[in-house]
């Protein structure tokens, strides 16, 4: 899979190659978030060695918005170091994403809210900052 | 009674039983059931985009009479169109569409 891709990708793109790839499974995932008011979650599996990303992916929902935006972010992600990671956000990945409606960013919201959550976690101490 | 149509087929699905027989009906006022949504399917989706002279008139109709129209999200995106659609015609799948018929609930659903 390409990493850090930087230009916009269509959301029929990401969802070819998000059935079209094997996802990875840790025994457990990172972190996970919800919307309950539309049945909407997000886990994510997440490893990392000396600082950097070495594996990440996603368990979602089975909506198409949700599932781009979750793809999408494990191309910005994947073999970044985790400080640098930790500083994408929704409005990354809205921007990433071509296509899709606004009234859909909110699944951008939850799946970035989701990674940071399970970045939080292997921030050293002194770059860990609140959730935006 | 109250209905909702799902254009599920393509060939002459919106061209001709909603373009010549549906929406003409409508206009006219002697549809003869309450169309309360119309969900659309593939190729269908392209009514809904933005300049469709059909689409036009549909939408037009659509809000006078209060009829929810909604483009299959996973439809949309594979045709580039999800952005360019009417300016109050939205995407979506079954748990919105279920969701926005909530409000008044077709007694029938025909799926054309």
């Amino acid at each position: 899979m390409g990493c850090c891709q930087s230009t916009p990708q269509s959301v029929g793109d990401l969802l070819h190659a998000a059935l079209a790839r094997a996802h990875w499974r840790a025994p457990a995932p990172a972190a996970s978030a919800e919307d309950p008011s539309q049945n909407l979650r997000v886990e994510i599996y997440l490893e990392t060695e000396g600082g950097c990303i070495r594996r990440i992916d996603y368990r979602c929902s089975s909506c198409a918005s949700l599932i781009a935006y979750c793809e999408a972010m494990v191309r910005l992600a994947c073999g970044r170091g985790v400080a640098e990671a930790a500083r994408l956000d929704a409005a990354d990945l809205i921007g990433s994403v071509a296509g899709v409606p606004g009234y859909r960013h909110d699944r951008a919201r939850l799946a970035a809210a989701a990674f940071r959550q399970a970045l939080s976690k292997h921030l050293p101490h002194g770059e860990r900052s609140p959730s935006r | 009674m109250k209905v909702a149509y799902i254009f599920a087929t393509t060939g002459h699905t919106v061209s001709y039983k909603l373009g010549r027989m549906i929406l003409p009906q409508l206009e006219e006022d002697r549809h003869g059931a309450e169309v309360v949504g119309m969900f659309f399917f593939e190729d269908n989706n392209y009514i809904l985009r933005r300049g469709d002279p059909l689409g036009e008139r549909l939408v037009k109709v659509a809000r006078e009479k209060n009829i929810l129209l909604m483009g299959c999200d996973q439809c949309c995106y594979e045709r580039d169109i999800a952005d360019k659609l009417f300016e109050g015609v939205r995407i979506g799948c079954f748990p919105d569409l279920y969701k926005a018929l909530e409000q008044s609930p077709p007694d029938q659903v025909i799926t054309l």
